[in-house]
């Protein structure tokens, strides 16, 4: 059997150990693996390279993906010669199976993949924490850690200065790097994308904290946190005459509004792709290998439209269809939980 | 010289824990009582002082920050808050002070000399590296190699999309943190203060780069440059290439010192201390090809450490 794989979409840490646990798996059942690059893209254009042994027996350390990733879609609208050339190369490269590797829009072509009558299976991926049917994705560990490291030196410098340190991370839609870096970090407050901003609730707080005799603060936001004039954007011109966009950032937004409002002062970080690079985690490197490994057990048992997935400790096939289809927010409990332990 | 004090004044930078405990415990080896100021010079002139002991700075050489706190005063800048500061220099029986800081404190140092002619010796900490007198000063390692980390873990993502990502960095006056980051952590370009971007000319070299099938480029931008989010926008504009930002901010001004952080602070601690007890004055440590050297504090406060802009033509030299 031969066997397909590719990474799509955002790149996170544990993409490397997952093709390795998956090629590892695949050896021991006798099939040939074959690496497409750069996502659908690398199998629309027919660009792959072997992934044998050799290959793959160097890189769970490391971070990103050995196979490079894009956002290519071959179902976008237009798009339809991209399809043709992916279906006609699925042929050529003599494929018995395809295994994605990504979030909802590669594990979305995928699915779709499969509708058509192609043997698609696919492994969870996004540092953002929020696919569905399944409980942890890797690349969200490492990025809490890397999140977290970051919040321990701001504390080093806020500590010496007396004052509040906001810390912008990742997360669009869902707020799990910020309320899981949040607790780890010692927060004194968190704000995410689904619970409704209170700017004066957390000005009153850290003002409190302050005459309680905590000399210094620590927020941390996620990136998505709906802003009460987030759409406002000044216009100004560069040294070369152009227009620039000075889009206003949450982290800036937040800390000119805490500096204002408390008269403490204020600084800021935006973490930003920091969040995705680095080297796994030891449960990142865990938890991808084990995914990949029941990737390759599923394509052995003709398990298509399925997505590897953990469920408490076990490692389970789910349908790819439920995956991509709902996203996991934050549930208010457990921000309620995080809030207990915002310095009192 | 029975009695000196110590204190460390203005932004924070990682090693200044080291630099307090080799002044103390140099201090305390050599026969002298040691006072730490909390705050610096706001501390000083209200009197928040504690007597040091050689168990007082156990456990902290390897933790960022400043045990005994900083801080910017405004009051200290005027001749009442000076006189106040010289009482408490009287009160408390102190003829020589240890300022750990940049060349802000530095000038606060020779203020508070006049003042009350009180001993004064300068440890340059700062994570700009910007105070002439010394190549290095405390902090600065341990920033660049902070920065490089991130730097090192946007290269790992950035080789998986067809991306620039714009990493601004601490320097609001100066891009050593720039140039020194640039360099290590192969950026295609570095954007300081002291030199102005072709930005034409940048966009051009990103679109020919990737036209030739490099996948991503790293922009190193100082904050006294530009803002990285008009930089980003710029390339954007220009190229209509996606670019992606983080500002790394004070998380460069945390963590624990490097090992040259540590024992660069220990060893400007010690002679500080053992200049202070020959009698000298008003004069800063720095170190110059590995060795400790002292020079005249208003040479300091007067001049200016120059970026070595030829380092500028290296970054473009390795970007191709």
């Amino acid at each position: 059997m031969r066997i397909g794989m590719l990474t799509g979409g955002g790149d996170c840490p544990g993409l490397n150990p997952a093709i390795r646990g998956f090629v590892m798996r695949a050896l021991d059942y006798g099939y040939e693996c074959v690496g497409f690059l750069n996502g659908w893209k690398g199998l629309v254009e027919g660009a792959s390279r072997p992934l044998g042994l050799k290959d793959v027996e160097d890189i769970i350390a490391q971070g990103g993906t050995m196979l490079g990733s894009s956002r290519t879609n071959p179902f976008r609208a237009g798009r339809e010669h991209e399809l043709e050339s992916c279906l006609a190369n699925i042929k050529k490269f003599d494929l018995d199976a395809v295994v994605a590797l990504g979030g909802e829009d590669t594990l979305g072509v995928a699915y779709k993949l499969f509708k058509l009558g192609i043997n698609t299976v696919g492994v969870p991926k996004t540092m953002d924490n929020d696919l569905n049917s399944t409980d942890y994705t890797f690349g969200f560990d490492s990025a809490v850690s890397v999140a977290t490291d970051s919040i321990d030196r701001l504390r080093d410098t806020a500590k010496s200065h007396n004052r509040v340190m906001v810390v912008e991370v990742m997360g669009r839609h869902a707020g799990w790097v910020a309320l899981y870096a949040g607790i780890a970090g010692g927060a004194d407050w968190i704000l995410l994308p689904e619970i409704g901003l209170d700017i004066d609730a957390m000005c009153e707080h850290l003002t409190a904290i302050r005459a309680r005799g905590k000399n210094y603060g620590i927020v941390v936001a996620s990136e998505g946190v709906d802003l009460p004039h987030s759409d406002e954007t000044d216009v100004a011109v560069d040294a070369f005459g152009h227009v620039i966009l000075r889009e206003r950032g949450v982290g800036d937004f937040l800390a000119k509004e805490i500096e204002q409002r408390t008269g403490i002062e204020t600084r800021f970080a935006v973490l930003g792709h920091i969040q995705r690079g680095g080297a796994p985690t030891v449960f990142d490197r865990v938890l991808a290998s084990r995914l990949g490994i029941k990737a390759a057990e599923l394509v052995h048992n003709k398990e298509f439209g399925k997505m590897a997935s953990i469920q408490g400790n076990q490692i389970t096939g789910v349908d790819l269809e439920h995956a991509v289809t709902q996203l996991k927010t934050v549930p208010p409990e457990f921000y309620e939980e995080a809030t207990t332990l915002f310095s009192k | 010289m029975n009695r000196i004090g110590v204190l460390t004044s203005g932004g924070d930078a990682p090693g200044m824990n080291a630099a307090i405990r080799a002044v103390v415990r140099a201090g305390i080896a050599k026969g002298l009582e040691v006072i730490g100021i909390e705050r610096g010079y706001h501390g000083l002139l209200n009197g928040n002082v504690r007597p040091m002991t050689a168990g007082s700075v156990s456990g902290i050489i390897q933790l960022g920050g400043t045990m005994i706190r900083t801080a910017r005063s405004e009051e200290f800048k005027t001749a009442e808050g000076q006189a106040r500061a010289a009482e408490v220099i009287k009160r408390e029986g102190i003829e020589g002070l240890a300022v750990i800081g940049g060349d802000g404190s530095f000038r606060g140092a020779l203020a508070i000399n006049r003042a009350c002619g009180v001993h004064v010796a300068g440890i340059p900490a700062t994570i700009d590296n910007d105070i002439p007198g010394t190549q290095y000063s405390i902090g600065f390692d341990t920033a660049i190699n902070t920065a490089l980390d991130a730097i090192d873990k946007i290269r790992d993502t950035s080789a998986s999309h067809d991306r620039v990502f714009v990493v601004e960095v601490m320097g609001r006056h100066n891009g050593f943190i720039a140039l020194e980051v640039g360099i290590a952590g192969g950026a295609e370009a570095v954007l300081v203060p002291e030199c102005r971007c072709d930005m034409i000319g940048l966009c051009q070299r990103i679109q020919a780069g990737q036209a030739r099938g490099k996948m991503s480029s790293i922009i190193i931008v100082a904050e006294g440059a530009s803002r990285g989010s008009d930089v980003a926008a710029t390339i954007t504009q220009i190229t209509g290439i996606e670019t992606r930002l983080s500002i790394l901010g004070h998380i460069q001004r945390g963590g624990t010192p490097s090992a040259r952080d540590r024992a660069l602070a220990t060893r400007f601690g010690y002679r500080a201390v053992e200049l202070l007890m020959e009698g000298e004055t008003n004069f800063m440590v720095g170190i110059e090809k590995n060795q400790i050297i002292h020079s005249p504090i208003e040479r300091v406060t007067e001049g200016r450490r120059d970026l070595d802009s030829s380092l500028l033509d290296i970054v473009e030299v390795m970007a191709t």
